[in-house]
């Protein structure tokens, strides 16, 4: 448990830091813009980015430097609430545990496209310091055992090895990511359960088992789709842990549909349909994505702890960026601006 | 006071005389179209006309434009689109006449009109009556220009006698004057010039395809300027963003002792100025098998400056390599030579001529946009005018080659709408009782006088009363006036309320502020029985002495004596007010033949009586100690009609002569839910009556609240004390005026509308509200 003092400073530099969130007019003058330098002038001049994109110069920015530097201010803000969290190993590390496994699984996901060199250009440089590993180093990984080699001292290293492949066979990226995801999921869900008190431990394990439920049945529907014939238990294998919220004999219904069609009946008649898209069913990224969205929302108003307002201001700052990348992408691509409200949670 | 008196009219015509009478449609005051497409599908042959507006596209393409120019766009309800064909004609009959008079020169202008006048009523006869006037007058040496001009510059018409052109005026409405001007194709230009400095506004045929022809023509010519000048703007902003970057950078290469010019003549040697992020400097050690080196010159937020050295050869490559690491790259200007040092003046006395150059850009902007302001909101009126016609597509069906169009308007209006409609040959308009098609729900149109129309705000956020039921706005405004004043009784603040009301609507077009200005007013009068101006209870004290003769002021709130008055007083209004509201349920009851509610529910005949008997006891018990209260007064007056009541749902069947009177639930359910709804019953009239107390209490606590503020007061000397005195009243007006207001409105609510008011019925809404909103 961290000090009520700290406590009590992270929650108020939180609800300040999300006084300065992106309002409903400022998202639709962004969307208004032309370019992707007047949406870089405008996020330096008019919005909380401006301290961040202070050094920005509209006119010569990359769009690809410009979300990066959006990814670190998120970053930056999450290490400047740190400032205030003295316990060694504490919870709120996991932002970088995601971040570390984020970068494994695209290294693995290179290395079966033999494109390894490329991951030097993607890495976030800014998370480096942090990361238990070296990202510089994992950028000179050219196969799975140099992976790990590099990750031998960290718990990744044991997850991974069964996987490694045999020959000239690729990597098991799915299995690869199941066991890493399961592994942050499950110590995510030790770690709640260790420190918090039983009210915030269900408001985060909402958060979280919100998220991995979707995503269990996103990847169900995704497998009956286009890989039908995929046994039923390389499907249960695949699922990130959750608590159980979903009953097993929808899970296992859905599982064990036939086809996709099947699939989408059992959806069809349960409580998940309201979140699928409405023509065929199949989950998609916005809906999971908009449902946390307003869940973290809620939980930042109105919660009392902490480490909820916390996860929530960090799933929420995200959400941001990402509402950023797609109206700066909109508009490289020339998309009209309705088309990219639609896209935007 | 009331409900207006509709009427349902239906629009047939041809389909050649659609856009006209949709046009006609968009000007005709108070008009409620219904969307017959809703039932088309049942009736084979009829259809509804599904059409994309053509008009969509230019009316975004406008938006976007005035968005960029900064232009704000008017509402076509401004202005008038056109002018009628018959006062067209009737304004060349009047031409004609006086031209007759003029001299020989402009005879010969008159000869052309003749002529003009010759074709055009050839070209009629042969185009049917759907001719394009000024489509005509086009094709002859005579320019004809309709419209209207402020009226102070008609004199101005007559100070330049010169000029060759003719104009009549037609006739005068709010300070503008409608008429024409004649010239020939010869002085075309000049006239025009000279119309468009005396903001003469030309009014455009019904020629749709050419408005939008000729719209269109102007909006691609004004933007085709703009989006020329805000390129030339744009580029100038890059290249003085990119010389102050060269100055940033020169100012990091000072260390630099060596002339630019001996750097960029290196024959083998590609350099490379610019920034790199700090996360990519730290990747450069990756690539130290690359052919490059970077040189840093200094460090800022974010960012490394400096440049990278690389041969001829492997330039591809290199410049490759740094642009997938976001280095942004400086050019220096061609302009630099020599040393940092010289090239510094030289790049700074460059950018300042650019700067000036991107002032004159700027100016050449804002004359364009000032030149063309007029003409593009001119134009964006008529085509938002032409899209809002168009879309009145949506309430038309077509069968066999006629439309049909259905509305509401109201009853009085029948004939104005006629003579409105009249113009467009081949039109029937047919009128018929409201409620013949039972398939359409009657729109409701609040009808009240000048004093009371505020408070239909109040009935509309509750709900629209229906077509039959009772008006309840003058109960609500006569009732809030009161309350209001009563509770709030002050000459000074009420008089202050009224004012900021009057300013609230005047400057902000708040209806809320007319609201406003009624009860200030109510207050103010109160104040004048309580004697009370800002809270100093005895100021008016010599006026009710010396002038009006009484011994002091009427009413002394803070009297003990007054207190008990006071409250009971509060709560004989509110009896009045509960029994007023159970008369309009039972008078609407009987209205819609409802006689469950009419006569058996509580707030019925039944509940009536019960309600005012047990009243008159309690009255009667308290006044003159005498007991009602007997047997046959209890079973008469209270114990049958709460019997109506519980029973009100069979009896209600049985009143309808419906044969079902089962209840649906059977009848133990029936019991328990009848018995705890007469409970319910029972104690909503008790809570009803004493919720009213507040009334009393508002009183007493606004007097009570001052007498704080002038305590306050007392305890400061001079300009403090008024200072005190002038916060202590905005504080109370703000603090207490907005409690009384909400209370009010809860008792009209919850105490009185839940008795009589339903508010199930259908706004009217005229197609000119919806262009508006």
């Amino acid at each position: 448990m961290m000090t009520s003092l700290s406590d009590g400073a992270i929650m108020t530099k939180i609800k300040a830091m999300y006084g300065k969130r992106l309002t409903e007019e400022q998202y639709r003058a962004l969307m208004q813009k032309k370019t992707v330098a007047e949406v870089a002038a405008y996020l330096k001049d008019e919005t909380g980015y401006s301290e961040a994109l202070s050094a920005v110069q509209p006119g010569s920015i990359h769009r690809g430097q410009l979300e990066n530097m959006l990814r670190k201010t998120r970053f930056n803000r999450y290490l400047s609430l740190m400032r205030y969290e003295f316990q060694k190993e504490s919870f709120y590390d996991y932002v970088v545990k995601e971040v570390e496994i984020d970068q494994i699984l695209q290294m693995i996901r290179l290395l079966n496209t033999r494109r390894p060199e490329e991951y030097i250009l993607q890495y976030p440089a800014f998370i480096e310091k942090k990361a238990a590993f070296s990202f510089l180093s994992l950028a000179n990984v050219r196969d799975f055992d140099g992976l790990l080699a590099l990750l031998a001292k960290t718990p990744y290293a044991n997850l991974l090895r069964q996987f490694r492949p045999v020959g000239a066979e690729l990597i098991d990226y799915t299995r690869c990511e199941v066991a890493l995801q399961s592994f942050y999921y499950t110590g995510l869900k030790e770690q709640i359960k260790k420190k918090f008190s039983k009210k915030t431990a269900l408001q985060l394990n909402e958060i979280f088992d919100t998220y991995t439920e979707l995503t269990n049945i996103n990847n169900i529907l995704r497998y009956k789709a286009y890989f039908p014939k995929t046994p039923y238990a390389e499907i249960r294998k695949s699922m990130l842990p959750t608590n159980d919220r979903i009953p097993k004999r929808f899970m296992d219904e859905l599982i064990e549909s036939p086809d996709i069609d099947k699939a989408r009946d059992a959806l069809v008649h349960s409580p998940y349909v309201k979140y699928t898209n409405g023509k065929d069913n199949i989950f998609i990224e916005y809906e999971l994505n908009r449902i946390r969205y307003n869940l973290c929302r809620n939980y930042l108003r109105f919660s009392q702890s902490t480490a909820t307002v916390f996860v929530s201001y960090m799933i929420l700052s995200m959400v941001e960026i990402a509402n950023i990348t797609t109206i700066i992408e909109g508009i490289r691509y020339g998309v009209p601006h309705e088309e990219i409200k639609k896209m935007i949670i | 006071m009331a409900i207006e008196k509709m009427s349902l009219v239906q629009l047939t015509g041809g389909m050649e005389i659609l856009d006209e009478t949709l046009e006609r449609c968009l000007n005709v005051e108070s008009f409620h179209p219904e969307q017959l497409s809703a039932f088309s599908g049942k009736i084979h042959g009829i259809t509804q006309i599904v059409q994309e507006s053509p008009y969509k596209a230019t009316l975004s393409g406008m938006k976007d434009l005035a968005e960029t120019a900064g232009i704000s766009l008017p509402s076509w309800q401004n202005s008038n689109p056109f002018l009628h064909r018959d006062e067209i004609q009737e304004l060349l009959a009047k031409c004609k006449e006086e031209i007759s008079d003029t001299d020989r020169e402009k005879k010969v202008l008159l000869q052309e009109i003749e002529k003009s006048a010759a074709e055009l009523m050839q070209k009629e006869n042969a185009r049917g009556p759907n001719a394009d006037f000024e489509d005509l007058f086009a094709q002859s040496y005579l320019v004809v220009r309709f419209g209207r001009m402020p009226a102070e510059n008609l004199a101005k018409i007559e100070n330049h006698k010169d000029n060759p052109l003719f104009f009549f005026s037609l006739r005068a409405e709010n300070n503008y004057v409608w008429g024409v001007y004649f010239t020939t194709q010869k002085y075309r230009v000049q006239v025009d010039d000279f119309f468009y400095s005396l903001y003469f506004e030309r009014i455009h045929s019904a020629n749709h395809a050419a408005d939008r022809d000729e719209i269109e023509g102007f909006i691609s010519k004004f933007k085709d300027e703009l989006t020329a000048l805000a390129q030339e703007r744009n580029r100038l902003q890059t290249e003085i963003e990119q010389s102050s970057s060269a100055l940033v950078q020169i100012e990091h290469l000072k260390s630099l002792n060596v002339s630019l010019d001996d750097i960029f003549a290196c024959k083998y040697v590609e350099v490379r100025f610019g920034r790199l992020p700090v996360d990519s400097f730290s990747k450069l050690k990756y690539y130290s098998d690359r052919m490059f080196f970077f040189l840093q010159f200094s460090e800022e937020k974010d960012y490394y400056w400096g440049a990278y050295f690389t041969t001829w050869e492997h330039r591809v490559e290199i410049d490759e390599l740094f642009a997938s690491l976001y280095f942004e790259r400086v050019w220096i200007p061609d302009s630099v030579h020599g040393t940092p040092e010289f090239a510094k003046l030289n790049i700074t006395a460059n950018m300042e001529a650019k700067k000036q150059k991107l002032v004159d850009v700027n100016e050449q902007i804002t004359k364009l946009i000032t030149n063309n302001l007029e003409a593009f909101q001119r134009a964006y009126m008529r085509i938002s005018f032409l899209n809002d016609s168009y879309d009145l597509r949506k309430y038309v069906v077509v069968y066999q080659n006629q439309f049909h169009l259905v509305g509401f308007l109201p009853a009085k209006n029948e004939r104005a709408f006629t003579e409105h409609f009249a113009e467009v040959a081949g039109l029937a308009v047919e009128f018929k009782p409201p409620d013949s098609d039972k398939r359409l729900t009657i729109p409701t149109k609040l009808k009240n006088i000048r004093l009371l129309k505020p408070f239909e705000m109040f009935v509309e956020m509750y709900g629209t009363p229906s077509y039959d039921d009772i008006d309840p706005t003058p109960f609500v405004g006569i009732t809030y006036m009161l309350l209001f004043g009563i509770m709030f009784g002050d000459l000074g603040q009420g008089v202050v309320i009224s004012l900021l009301g009057f300013l609230l609507w005047k400057l902000k077009k708040m209806e809320f502020g007319r609201i406003l200005m009624r009860i200030g007013a109510s207050s103010a009068a109160f104040g004048l029985v309580y004697g009370s101006v800002f809270g100093l209870e005895h100021v008016l004290d010599p006026f009710y002495i010396k002038v009006l003769g009484l011994a002091g002021k009427p009413v002394e709130v803070m009297a003990a004596s007054t207190i008990n008055t006071l409250l009971v007083t509060a709560i004989g209004l509110g009896v009045v007010l509960i029994i007023s509201s159970m008369f309009m349920n039972i008078v609407l009851g009987f209205k819609q033949k409802n006689y469950e509610r009419a006569v058996f529910s509580n707030n019925g005949i039944a509940g009536l009586v019960f309600y005012s008997s047990v009243l008159i006891g309690i009255i009667a018990r308290i006044t003159s100690e005498k007991n009602l209260f007997t047997p046959v007064y209890i079973i008469c007056f209270i114990v049958i009609p709460l019997l109506f009541i519980f029973l009100k749902h069979p009896l209600g069947k049985i009143a309808k002569k419906s044969k079902d009177i089962k209840p649906e639930d059977g009848i133990g359910s029936f019991l328990i839910e009848g018995i705890f709804e007469l409970l319910e019953v029972l104690l909503s009239f008790v809570t009803n009556t004493l919720s009213f107390l507040r009334v009393g209490g508002f009183i007493i606590s606004h007097a009570g609240m001052m007498a704080v503020v002038l305590t306050l007061t007392e305890m400061f000397r001079g300009s403090t004390s008024i200072l005190v005195l002038i916060i202590g009243n905005l504080f109370v007006m703000a603090l207490e005026g907005f409690i009384v207001g909400i209370q009010i409105l809860r008792l009209e609510f919850y105490e009185l509308f839940s008795r009589y008011f339903d508010g199930q019925g259908k706004p009217f809404i005229s197609l000119t509200d919806k262009s508006n909103s």
